[in-house]
């Protein structure tokens, strides 16, 4: 009868365990220690994190956990918060700037300027939360990576962009490519701008 | 004895029914929910659903033949649903194979499975439309091969709105009233 007990003991345990898992408490937050965000060097980034893995079918989505925002895919409304570090200026997202897109197959509404897919160009706000999403995705690996304890390609973001790693979305770009090393010599404080605008 | 048998029972199939229930995506469903019921005088077939996400149910997943890689409908103008029938789709894949299809009298066009078994991608789309205008999407196609996941309702922060022939103005084009399937 003993046994029974502990057996029904253990069953309820794993019942309960299984239905609590979903509800464990959220993590404590880990400060970023990412590279600071510069507008101007970051947009550099920003713009290869937009062509390349920013559509909407992609990781142009605000339900990703990396969430990549620009002016082809998912837009940010708002613009009033920015890192400290900012010295790019605030957002001034909504309502303002050129029109969309013309023509067609692209999509886009046409000398609105509004905030929406295709319409006005990537605002500092939206570079802003590429940033942010981007350095949650591994706070405490970017910050070995930033302290040079660790080389950026231990990075995720990195390893699948080059298929180092498995990755849903392919092969964005190969190993070595200037891509590549873009995102890498971010990542490292040493912004190497110009692989980031030969990429592709 | 036998009670103890009991309860062990259901304590373990609620246990295993908990597991399986939590395994379960119920989105791709849900998804297909979303697009509602056929319209009653529209057969299902090239001409049905224009504007919807062909691919929801004409994918590998979604069970409906033909299964299909590439698809979507073509409108007249941003503000008007008006199919155009005949406007050139190119899709040139990250190998620079591709394939042109044309829209149908409802704007539907699409590419099966057993055209184009394995597109690579990315993908980069043009559109020409019946008078010669048209263009180059801005972005790459990357995965969904379902024109209107992107290209939903009007422009909004998710959505650069549906695809369409003629930036402004009235549209050039009516619709096709001999034309099997219509736009809801």
């Amino acid at each position: 009868m003993k046994r029974m007990g502990w057996l029904y003991f253990s069953v309820a345990l794993a019942t309960a365990a299984s239905m609590g898992a979903g509800c464990a408490g959220e993590p404590e937050p880990v400060p970023s220690s990412c590279p600071d965000f510069v507008d101007a060097e970051f947009s550099d980034v920003a713009a290869v994190l937009e062509r390349k893995c920013g559509s909407l079918d992609c990781h142009g989505q605000a339900e990703r956990s990396f969430v990549v925002f620009g002016q082809n895919g998912q837009r940010r409304p708002g613009g009033g918060v920015v890192p400290a570090t900012t010295t790019g200026g605030g957002g001034g997202a909504s309502g303002t700037g050129g029109g969309g897109t013309t023509g067609s197959g692209g999509g886009g509404t046409t000398g609105s300027g509004a905030l929406v897919t295709g319409g006005v160009q990537t605002t500092s706000f939206e570079r802003a939360g590429t940033y942010q999403s981007l350095c949650a995705l591994q706070p405490e690996v970017i910050a070995e990576v930033v302290a040079g304890d660790k080389p950026p390609t231990e990075l995720t973001v990195v390893r699948k962009a080059s298929l180092r790693e498995a990755h849903k979305g392919g092969q964005v770009w190969l190993v070595d490519s200037p891509g590549d090393i873009c995102l890498q010599s971010w990542f490292q404080g040493d912004l190497n701008d110009v692989a980031c605008r030969q990429t592709p | 004895m036998r009670r103890h048998n009991a309860i062990l029972a259901v304590l373990s199939c609620t246990l295993l029914c908990g597991t399986l229930l939590s395994c379960r995506s119920p989105v791709r469903s849900d998804e297909r929910d979303d697009l509602g019921p056929e319209l009653p005088d529209v057969e299902p077939g090239e001409f049905h659903r224009p504007g919807q996400p062909c691919l929801r149910c004409h994918d590998s997943n979604g069970g409906q033949d033909p299964e299909m890689v590439v698809a979507g409908t073509i409108f007249a103008t941003p503000d008007e649903k008006i199919p155009v029938a005949n406007a050139t789709v190119i899709v040139v894949d990250a190998l620079e194979e591709f394939r042109n299809v044309t829209t149908n009298c409802v704007g539907n066009f699409y590419i099966t499975r057993e055209d184009w078994e394995n597109p690579a991608f990315p993908l980069q789309t043009s559109l020409t439309c019946p008078d010669g205008g048209g263009g180059v999407m801005d972005s790459l196609i990357h995965r969904d091969g379902a024109c209107a996941g992107c290209h939903e309702g009007r422009p909004d922060v998710d959505s650069p709105g549906w695809l369409f022939c003629y930036p402004s103005g009235e549209s050039p084009v009516s619709a096709d009233p001999s034309c099997p399937g219509r736009v809801p």
